[in-house]
């Protein structure tokens, strides 16, 4: 890989940091790896859990080195977390529905 | 090394932010609605009904494990181009972009073997409720990888004559974002079993 741009050479809109892009590249192999020996787990609640987790990971790690998100201005990340909003107020409005919801009615 | 044209400097906005990546953080924030509504829904769905489990182990989580790591690597190669692109070095982003064009080429090909081989079998759009939320998904995806492709290659048409170099950039936005997508459709349709 090669080096990053000096901050000299900058361009006015890259004011972004460039990571080690091998590195976060082979973080989320390795955690692809783990994902898949998670199913091995007896404890089938745990190891979805974790499974879901690992992905959070990977996209935050997509999100803040890839997408370079980290360097955005707050402006960016409300405009990235509006949509994430939207669907938190879709699945907590949505969910006493399911849950309480009779399980005849629910086949 | 073939020398370009400099890039655009970007005029002054008041975020401070260039327009074409704000722009594309606006994209962003709409597809997250609409990937995050159909994921919403899954999971409440799949809440109320474990049976869906059943279903989810005639999916292949080896076809599905290889096309995470195809896409992995596309995300990879793109930001690679990215980062050539603002050295304007015209060949390498060539190259990455080609490679990346190459990898969401060999996504869709295996993701046409998974969906014959389950078709195949019976699984069909409509052979349950799964299985309906299962090709929307993939089906939804699969088309966001076809116009990745498109948009990569009518950037790298014009990046070859050291045109519009900044555009590498906002493809890569977009391709990393259906990369984040695939990485949460992975687990819920292959491995939570």
């Amino acid at each position: 890989m090669t080096a990053p741009a000096s901050s000299d050479d900058r361009l006015p809109g890259d004011y972004h940091g460039h990571p080690s892009y091998v590195k976060v590249w082979a973080w989320l192999v390795a955690l692809l790896v783990v994902s898949l020996g998670l199913g091995g787990l007896g404890n089938h609640r745990l190891a979805v859990s974790l499974i879901f987790g690992l992905a959070v990971v990977k996209a935050l790690l997509v999100l803040g080195n890839f997408m370079h998100l980290r360097w955005e201005p707050r402006l960016v990340w409300l405009v990235a977390g509006f949509g994430v909003l939207c669907i938190v107020f879709l699945y907590f409005g949505v969910l006493p529905d399911i849950v309480l919801v009779k399980p005849s009615l629910a086949r | 090394m073939a020398h370009a044209t400099p890039l655009p400097q970007a005029r002054p906005t008041i975020t401070g932010v260039p327009p074409g990546r704000m722009a594309l953080w606006w994209v962003i924030a709409s597809e997250v609605v609409i990937f995050g509504g159909l994921i919403a829904s899954y999971v409440l769905f799949r809440v109320r009904m474990p049976a869906w489990g059943e279903s989810a182990r005639h999916t292949s989580t080896a076809l599905g494990a290889f096309n995470t790591l195809v896409l992995l690597t596309s995300s990879f190669t793109v930001v690679l181009a990215h980062q050539a692109a603002l050295q304007r070095r015209l060949e390498a982003i060539r190259r990455y972009l080609l490679a990346t064009i190459a990898l969401g080429g060999t996504f869709l090909v295996v993701k046409a073997i998974e969906y014959t081989t389950e078709i195949r079998h019976g699984f069909t759009f409509t052979a349950n409720l799964f299985w309906s939320f299962y090709y929307t998904m993939t089906g939804l995806h699969a088309s966001h990888v076809l116009a990745g492709m498109i948009a990569i290659a009518i950037v790298l048409r014009g990046a070859l004559r050291g045109r519009h170099l900044h555009r590498v950039e906002l493809a890569g936005l977009y391709w990393h974002f259906v990369d984040i997508v695939w990485i949460f459709l992975f687990p819920l349709l292959y491995l939570a079993q």
